[in-house]
């Protein structure tokens, strides 16, 4: 649950969360909407109590986790390491890496307990919205079709089997329940709140979507987000551009469904429609602003380079291309950060993760039609990616 | 995994498994079990633990303090009631532990005596 001391502790939070409390009060109630426990802010509380409390659990294990066993485990990669003589900042390739790793008993309980804790947090999501699945069906049902955004569901459309794992070790992943959505958006959360801060108010992508770059000559009349999952980011450019066109395209048909839900709720005009981002169906030119939010390391490197193309063909000439996605590149490292990435792509099945860092992505960008700008990062850990349509 | 069985769209497709299920990571898939099995109690505990505060404060709103509660002094045959239930939940969650456990799956039965014809 969203801990609100932590999150308005300040004066600041408290003008914070009146501001929160009128802008709830100013959404007009969706059709078929369940707050069963209201809301907090644009928060929607979990709908049972237990439910709530097994994801605080979960989210203060993995609290816990970062703090005492993730450290420790890190102190004795460095320990074994040194036991051999190796230098920590030498690059290793993975399999020299795991010959270390792998033989510490500590280092591997750590690795499990974090995936256990994975498991759990998914699991009772899972269960909860399947336990209750006929009124959450008949909630997205009552939304389908009313704005102020739109939603276009492809029921027939092709999934590519590259985009139906079950990323993060979500049960399902993106495509494969009809509660992707839901089951994402309150999981990631306690992601979030581990590794950037809270993100319960979209707080995150509130901020990044507040330093897109925009086209030298300021025109932004239309925004396409590739990739766009649950609509965080596509919500957030339509509350900065509330004049522009915004476009959220996904795969996953119950996770745009579910962007559409959400948007319905805060009264957001975003659009969202089910597609691939390398085949978005819009008409070339179309876009000002085209971005992504950390999509790229869940496709193989040779679909973000059809991506990179796609967006080329959709953007006007002068638009802004920003991806965001982790800082990347390289196959070899040092043992402590090739160790988390092993573990994240391996087991936590982020399947396409090594592909991703195997390319250069921005050289890669800048290949293809695009003039890289002088940029900062959006946000931590990401690559600072600023690029123009020539 | 949870599944519905609807009529209703659904929009979702097969999706290809994790074989996180399938991983060993501490020598033993026995011990694996168990640290699945210590998280998930944890999350269970942790949630019970959370309702008794939740509880504990909606009884505060209609008057019954946390004070009081902490004051109240069980009768001697609730004490008695008590103390047997905890011996049978520390019995059955701790007693495995002191469980020497020395027979092999193999191992023949031992000889019994009587029982015959």
């Amino acid at each position: 649950m969203i801990n609100r001391r932590k999150l308005f502790g300040t004066a600041a939070g408290a003008a914070s969360i009146a501001t929160f409390f009128r802008e709830r009060a100013s959404y007009a109630k969706m059709p078929g909407d369940i707050e069963l426990r209201g809301s907090i802010g644009r928060h929607e509380r979990l709908g049972s109590l237990e439910l709530e409390s097994q994801q605080d659990f979960t989210l203060g294990f993995r609290l816990f986790h970062a703090d005492k066993m993730r450290k420790t485990s890190a102190k004795l990669l460095l320990q074994a390491l040194a036991e051999k003589g190796i230098d920590p900042k030498k690059p290793m390739t993975y399999p020299e890496m795991l010959a270390i790793a792998d033989a510490n008993p500590h280092i591997n309980l750590a690795q499990k307990t974090w995936l256990s804790n994975q498991q759990v947090t998914w699991k009772t999501l899972q269960d909860y919205f399947h336990q209750n699945g006929d009124a959450y069906f008949a909630e997205m049902e009552a939304n389908d079709k009313t704005g102020p955004g739109t939603l276009e569901l492809r029921p027939d459309m092709l999934v590519p089997e590259y985009t139906r794992h079950e990323i993060h070790i979500q049960p399902g992943g993106y495509v494969g329940d009809p509660f992707a959505g839901h089951i994402y958006h309150y999981g990631t959360n306690s992601f979030y709140i581990a590794v950037l801060g809270h993100n319960e108010q979209d707080e995150i992508h509130r901020k990044v979507a507040g330093n897109m770059p925009v086209p030298e000559d300021g025109k932004v009349k239309r925004i396409l987000d590739m990739g766009c999952g649950i609509g965080q980011m596509s919500m957030a450019l339509k509350e900065r551009f509330p004049e522009a066109e915004v476009w959220g395209v996904d795969i996953g048909g119950p996770m745009v469904r579910y962007a559409h839900l959400r948007a319905n709720d805060i009264g957001n005009g975003a659009n969202f429609r089910q597609a691939l981002a390398e085949e978005t169906g819009f008409p070339d030119g179309y876009f000002d602003i085209v971005t992504s939010y950390i999509m790229h390391h869940e496709v193989p490197a040779e679909k973000t380079i059809e991506i990179i193309k796609e967006a080329n063909r959709v953007s006007r000439k002068g638009a802004v291309y920003a991806p965001l996605d982790f800082v990347n590149g390289g196959t070899s490292g040092p043992a402590t950060s090739l160790h988390s990435r092993w573990i994240d792509h391996r087991w936590n099945n982020e399947v396409w993760s090594l592909s991703y860092h195997s390319i250069d992505f921005s050289a890669e960008i800048a290949k293809r039609g695009f003039k890289q700008m002088p940029a900062k990062s959006l946000a931590p850990q990401f690559g600072a990616r600023h690029f123009v349509k020539a | 995994m949870a599944e519905t069985k609807s009529t209703r769209p659904t929009y979702a497709v097969d999706a290809i498994p994790s074989d996180v299920k399938s991983s060993v990571f501490l020598g033993n898939p026995i011990l694996d079990n168990v640290v699945s099995s210590l998280i998930a109690m944890g999350t269970e505990l942790w949630a019970t633990k959370r309702r008794l505060k939740v509880v504990e404060a909606v009884m505060a709103e209609k008057g019954i303090t946390n004070e009081m509660i902490e004051q109240y002094t069980p009768t001697d045959a609730q004490n008695a009631a008590w103390e047997a239930d905890r011996d049978r939940f520390i019995d059955l969650s701790f007693g495995p532990l002191a469980n020497p456990g020395t027979l092999p799956v193999s191992a023949d039965f031992p000889k019994r005596s009587g029982g015959g014809a």
